[in-house]
């Protein structure tokens, strides 16, 4: 058997840097590439000789193509560029979707912010990081595009396991698109073992208003589960509903029965179940606090279409 | 290949292979000591450098992707004066004690004080969470930084 | 003496002065270990053992040797002695052996087993994946009370008890007869936990022109060239260890390292070779700190007279015993606490297990003890239904006391002192408005020995020298983990010898150059150079007096503030003059000196007894207030005080640096830290997946120094490195308790989120 190896620096490989997007997704049809983006996932990799490629094909001057906001009536559609920290200012997105700014806060430290990005996360697929949790909510398209074609992929068959997803290797997400309810709130709580670690279980929750009625909801939670998962019919319960303590009691009784997290060294089954309806609680009260104050202004927001971005 | 970059407003000029970071480039290439390896893995922030004017991790950045850019390391020449600045705050304060988290940590310092954040003590200790130092508690580290953000634009 | 010096107007000691290293570091100047570059360096990594417990059945390096750049492989054929002994216990037990390469029978994942040589790092690591070891998988223990039971896998044949202390004081048995007596029985447990200073283990080895095997690495102790004189079985005095700046020890640094492995690489290779283990590998398989169990059994009256306390600890060697024997001995030692108690019975013990190797860790068994005895009292006292404070205050030991050993407590014991201070800087815990939030308030007052055990005839020599320019330079083998050790010599040698500060530079850390001053561990460092250095700085101070008296006669010289000597009649001279002056009298201004440590005869196991243990204690108590989220477990910590008493504070900013360094470590150990297993595997090897403590968690920290000026290091200072570690895990412990509320108290570490959600809903946090 041979032993493990943990390196200090990476094993040698070809770096191209393509100026264009084309470029790019011809350079990935070769045998072992790999896409860079903010490296803070794919580089520590390397390092430690967990992954070994025969080159990396540096996103960087393509970067400008994929940071952008198209909003629509409905719809949202982000370039898979964007870094965690240009996300967690929620003026990017003209105050749509609050979600991805309250997730974005959450992840590692201010250094990695300013360098990972979307993209790269949702293609490391680590099943405890904050956007995976944020795509199994909102369960956008994909849009992915390699030099053959380009096609479009819901989240829900695009993750397939823990860092296991649908992507070819020459495949590149070039943005995610968002169905956005009218009028929506949103919750994003999380507990770690440590401020800006990965989260043992946290929660993303929207909720769709008809007026001040609960028109749809959606609830996904991480750390219960190998990746997050939703929960339709818990969720359903909320349909036509007011807010109210009952409402939110019933909900985080309904999440704690439904799970089945697994015991692990860093926490055990009870905990995370715990966890899971404490955090849905909170979510709720976020995403029920934030429209009886903000709501109205968040609701005159929709509908305006912010064109392109970058 | 071949990458040029400014590092220390010296321009370099270095043979690499792709696969090599910027860590290894900097202490093997070009001999800059001061940036230190402690986790290969960009959470100790032992190795961050300014590129661009942004603290990064040297040793999760390849070296190749900062062809064109200018790095800067604690030992930059310093006409604005902020490292000085910094360096004696934390000399004055014992911001150091072994001293090997040090030099990352002035990177990621300097640039807070030099764009002219005014931060409170708990802004500070989040604006340095992704560096790790085993010896001092951050105290006077903190100590240290508050003082060079009271202190600077006056100074310059 | 030594130490009865005290200058009546100190003009160095005592100021906050800014350390040369210091400005160094800042600067970016100071070339750690890794940092040593020589011409045709190769580079060095290791083959570690997957298993926690397997034969080795064959090692094959053949494709090893094919990876372009491999110069050479090393295995344990290769080593002249595969084998180090040491005596940990200081008291003739030979049962620390282990060796350089395992070859036979593999006791621990990552124990080493080759090492592959190439001309560069990634090379070497290449070569050492291509390396194919083939194990027969043995079953394995990794529980140490299992370890301890009759039929228990054996991890060496001698059986898997390393060491069994005991301390016996007074007679326990008929003392808890009495059937008024209150009895409270607890366990407490405590986890491994890394060292995680910042700097990897590293170094350059090679061999000099004079055919010296010559180290220069990342060590506590450079007298280790004596352990690599045996190992290539070549005389002591054909091997050099230097040490430069160390980034960070904490007692990880104490035993070897890279050292073994850089030696027989240079050896062989006849090359300077390189070797900085990864991160993860230090993770992985580095000693780690010992988990302890401790049951503790006290008994009382029910007016609040403590009668009898007894002791059982049990610590996980490990696969080799390294320095457990010491470490169990310390805990033995301090199991009581500071409190003065006539019945005790301690039973402390290291055993083998399949687990990493435990070894010295700052607070060193004496910190993991102040975990059971500062929750013991505080239990006891919620038990009997009285004040916490006031039950400690009344058996706090005093100066002139018998210890539980038998030994007398002969300095100040300023325990009240030191929680008064506390408890006045604490103030009373606010109230909460936030009904999920709960506030608590805790306090643990500890003692930490510092210096080595007496047995040991500890001694630390400095060399000090007047230049022709009037300047001083002091040579002393200390090597300067980042406390500042260096820079506090120079503050002592430049006080007693009346020169400004920059007059002295120290030559440190080099065992071929500098007199060896023994490691720097144990917080020994400051008391025994320290007061070598007095001694030489006297000595040298006295000769300089005497060339100034016979060269310009008897004028009652005194010294200004540059240096100068001048006398009634107004006289000026300077040191350069009186170095001129000396040489012509044929008498150096040189100093050689030896301190000698109080020393004392070995341990009485048998019957639990000594005259006197450890040189001395440093005393201290730590108060915490916590905020604990009663819905999800998580503290949060909003205050933290700790007051030590330092005899005399050389420079109170390092040793304040050394308090806030001290509580951030131990709040990492009372809250996050662990390293995880499972079975024998570790699952925390990643730096990202170790949970110490970065800033944004961190409180600012209140650090209260206090000067009895009863000490016995140098100006009548105590040792402050270790001592600062201890009291926090217990200050959190009793704060949460407090916080949570009567019956519910966490009683292993870490005390994470989980834990505290457990007791609060009444299950038992270690069986979810
Ligand atoms: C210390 C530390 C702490 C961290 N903490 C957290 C945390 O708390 N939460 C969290 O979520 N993350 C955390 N991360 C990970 C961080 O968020 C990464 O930025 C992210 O996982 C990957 O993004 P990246 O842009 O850096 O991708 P890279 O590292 O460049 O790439 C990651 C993978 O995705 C592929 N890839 C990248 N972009 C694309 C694309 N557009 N299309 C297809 N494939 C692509 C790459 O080929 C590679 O396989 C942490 C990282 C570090 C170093
Ligand atoms: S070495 Fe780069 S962050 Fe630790
Ligand atoms: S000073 Fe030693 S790690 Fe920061």
């Amino acid at each position: 058997m041979h032993c493990e190896v943990f390196g200090l620096y990476p094993y040698p490989f070809d770096y191209f840097r393509p100026n264009t997007l084309e470029e790019a997704l011809v350079l990935a049809q070769g045998d072992g590439m790999k896409f860079l983006a903010g490296g803070q996932s794919l580089v520590p990799l390397l390092n430690l000789h967990v992954a070994e490629i025969k080159g990396v094909v540096d996103l960087q001057n393509v970067a400008s193509a994929l940071k952008f906001v198209q909003s629509q009536q409905d719809r949202l559609r982000l370039g898979s560029l964007w870094t965690h920290d240009e996300l967690s200012h929620s003026s990017l997105l003209g105050g749509r979707c609050p979600l991805f700014s309250q997730a974005a806060a959450f992840i590692g430290h201010p250094r990695i912010r300013r360098r990972g990005t979307l993209g790269g996360s949702i293609a490391h697929a680590d099943p405890l990081a904050e956007w995976i949790l944020v795509m199994t909510l909102l369960d956008p398209q994909l849009i992915l595009a390699s030099a053959k074609e380009e096609r479009q992929l819901p989240f829900h068959d695009y993750l397939l396991g823990p860092m296991m997803t649908a992507l070819s290797d020459d495949e590149l997400i070039t943005a995610v698109e968002i169905s956005l309810p009218e009028k929506a709130t949103y919750g994003f709580t999380e507990v770690s073992r440590r401020p800006g670690d990965y989260a043992l279980v946290a929660t993303a929750l929207s909720v769709g208003w008809d007026r001040d009625r609960i028109a749809q909801a959606d609830i996904a939670i991480s750390g219960v589960s190998d990746v997050p998962r939703t929960f339709p019919s818990i969720s359903r319960d909320m349909c036509q509903e007011y807010p109210s303590h009952g409402l939110v009691e019933h909900i985080k009784h309904a999440v704690e029965a439904a799970v089945d997290p697994p015991s692990d060294v860093l926490a055990g089954a009870s905990y995370r179940r715990h966890l899971a309806g404490i955090l849905v609680e909170k979510a709720l009260h976020q995403a029920f606090d934030e429209m009886s104050n903000a709501g109205e202004t968040a609701a005159k927001s929709i509908g305006k279409s912010e064109g392109e971005r970058t | 290949m071949q990458v040029e970059f400014q590092f220390n407003d010296e321009r370099a000029i270095c043979d690499i292979a792709g696969h090599e970071t910027l860590l290894a480039v900097l202490r093997d290439k070009l001999g800059a000591m001061e940036v230190k390896y402690g986790c290969g893995e960009g959470a100790c922030g032992s190795c961050v450098v300014l590129v661009d004017g942004n603290p990064l991790a040297s040793c999760i950045t390849l070296c190749a992707s900062v062809d064109g850019s200018d790095i800067m390391s604690v030992k930059a020449p310093d006409p604005p004066g902020a490292w000085a600045l910094l360096k004696d705050r934390f000399a004055a304060h014992e911001g150091a004690q072994c001293g090997f988290c040090t030099p990352g940590l002035l990177a990621s310092c300097f640039a807070l004080v030099q764009r002219g954040e005014k931060l409170t003590r708990q802004e500070i200790r989040e604006a340095l969470s992704g560096h790790l130092c085993r010896c001092t508690g951050y105290h006077h580290i903190v100590d240290a930084v508050e003082e060079a953000m009271a202190i600077w634009p006056t100074m310059s | 003496m030594a130490n009865d010096v005290l200058t009546p107007q100190l003009s160095v000691i005592g100021k906050g002065v800014i350390r040369e290293d210091v400005r160094k570091k800042v600067a970016g100047e100071v070339l750690y270990s890794a940092d040593w570059v020589m011409p045709g360096m190769l580079y060095g990594k290791l083959v570690r053992a997957l298993y926690s417990h397997a034969k080795i059945k064959k090692l094959s390096s053949q494709d090893a040797r094919h990876v372009p750049g491999v110069v050479r492989i090393i295995e344990a054929k290769d080593v002249p002695v595969n084998q180090f002994y040491d005596d940990p216990s200081g008291l003739g037990e030979k049962v620390a052996q282990h060796k350089v390469f395992q070859d036979d029978e593999v006791r621990y994942a990552g124990e080493p087993i080759c090492l592959v040589i190439a001309k560069t790092p990634e090379a070497a690591e290449k070569g050492a994946r291509a390396i194919e070891v083939e194990y027969e998988p043995l079953p394995s223990i990794h529980n140490p009370l299992d370890a301890l039971k009759d039929d228990a896998i054996l991890v060496h044949p001698g059986g898997n008890t390393v060491v069994q202390w005991n301390v016996h004081k007074g007679n326990t048995q008929v003392a808890i007869q009495d059937p008024n007596l209150v009895h409270i029985s607890r366990t407490y447990r405590t986890q491994f936990v890394d060292h995680l200073y910042l700097e990897p283990e590293s170094g350059v080895g090679w061999v000099d022109n004079d055919g010296i095997v010559t180290l220069r690495c990342a060590t506590q102790v450079v007298e280790h060239y004596r352990n690599i004189a045996r190992m290539l079985n070549i005389s002591e005095n054909r091997v050099r260890i230097i040490c430069p700046y160390v980034g960070g020890g904490f007692g990880g640094k104490e035993d070897m390292t890279v050292e073994p492995y850089l030696a027989i690489a240079a050896w062989i290779t006849k090359k300077p070779v390189k070797m900085v283990w990864s991160r993860q590998e230090s993770l992985q398989a580095r000693p780690k700190r010992h988990p302890f169990v401790m049951t503790y059994d006290l008994w009382a009256k029910p007016c609040g007279d403590v009668v009898a306390m007894k002791v059982d600890v049990t610590g996980d060697a490990g696969a080799y015993a390294l320095l457990s024997p010491r470490v169990l001995f310390a805990a033995a030692v301090v199991a009581t606490g500071p409190y003065h108690i006539d019945h005790v019975d301690v039973t402390s013990r290291a055993v083998y297990t399949h687990n990493v190797p435990t070894s010295a860790f700052r607070g060193f068994g004496a910190m993991q003890m102040a975990f059971g005895y500062e929750q013991i009292m505080e239990e006891m006292a919620q038990k009997l239904g009285i004040d916490s404070v006031g039950f400690r205050r009344r058996h706090f030991i005093k100066k002139g006391d018998t210890l539980a050993t038998g030994e007398i407590q002969d300095t100040a014991v300023w325990l009240n002192e030191t929680l008064d201070k506390v408890l006045n800087e604490l103030g009373e815990a606010p109230v909460t408005d936030d009904g999920s939030k709960r506030i608590g308030i805790g306090i643990a007052c500890t003692m930490q020995p510092y210096g080595r055990t007496v047995w040991f005839q500890d001694h630390a020599s400095c060399w000090l020298n007047l230049e022709s320019d009037g300047s001083v330079i002091l040579r002393t083998g200390v090597p300067d983990i980042g406390g500042g050790q260096a820079a506090s010599l120079c503050q002592i040698a430049a006080e007693i010898l009346h020169v400004p500060l920059e007059a002295v530079r120290a030559y440190y850390g080099d065992s071929a150059l500098t007199p060896l001053a023994g490691g720097t561990f144990a917080t020994r460092q400051l008391y025994m150079s320290g007061n070598a250095v007095v001694k030489a700085a006297q000595e040298l101070q006295e000769k300089i007096d005497h060339v100034l008296k016979t060269a310009w006669g008897d004028e009652g010289w005194q010294w200004d503030e540059e240096g100068m000597a001048y006398s009634t009649s107004g006289l000026r001279i300077s040191r350069s003059a009186v170095y001129e002056a000396a040489n012509a009298l044929h008498y150096p201004l040189s100093v050689h000196t030896t301190f000698h440590a109080q020393s004392g005869e070995g341990y009485d196991n048998k019957e639990g007894r000594a005259v006197k243990t450890f040189p001395d204690f440093t005393f201290g108590c730590h108060g915490a207030l916590v905020e604990v989220d009663v819905q999800t477990g998580t503290v949060k910590v909003l205050r933290y005080v700790a007051s030590h008493d330092v005899g005399v504070a050389i420079n109170p900013l390092s040793v304040e640096g050394q308090i806030h360094g001290g509580v951030v470590q131990g709040l990492g150990y009372a809250l996050s830290e662990e390293v995880l297993y499972q079975d024998g595997q570790c699952v925390t090897a990643l730096f990202s997946q170790y949970m110490a403590p970065t800033a944004e968690q961190m409180p600012d920290i209140t650090a209260i120094i206090l000067e009895s000026h009863e000490g016995k290091g140098p100006f009548h200072a105590r040792g402050i490195g270790e001592p600062a570690i201890a009291p926090v895990a217990p200050a959190i412990a009793n704060a949460v308790a407090n916080a949570l509320g009567p019956s519910c108290r966490v009683r292993s570490l870490p005390i994470t989120a989980e834990k505290i959600w457990g007791e609060l809903s009444g299950l038992d946090g270690s069986k979810i």
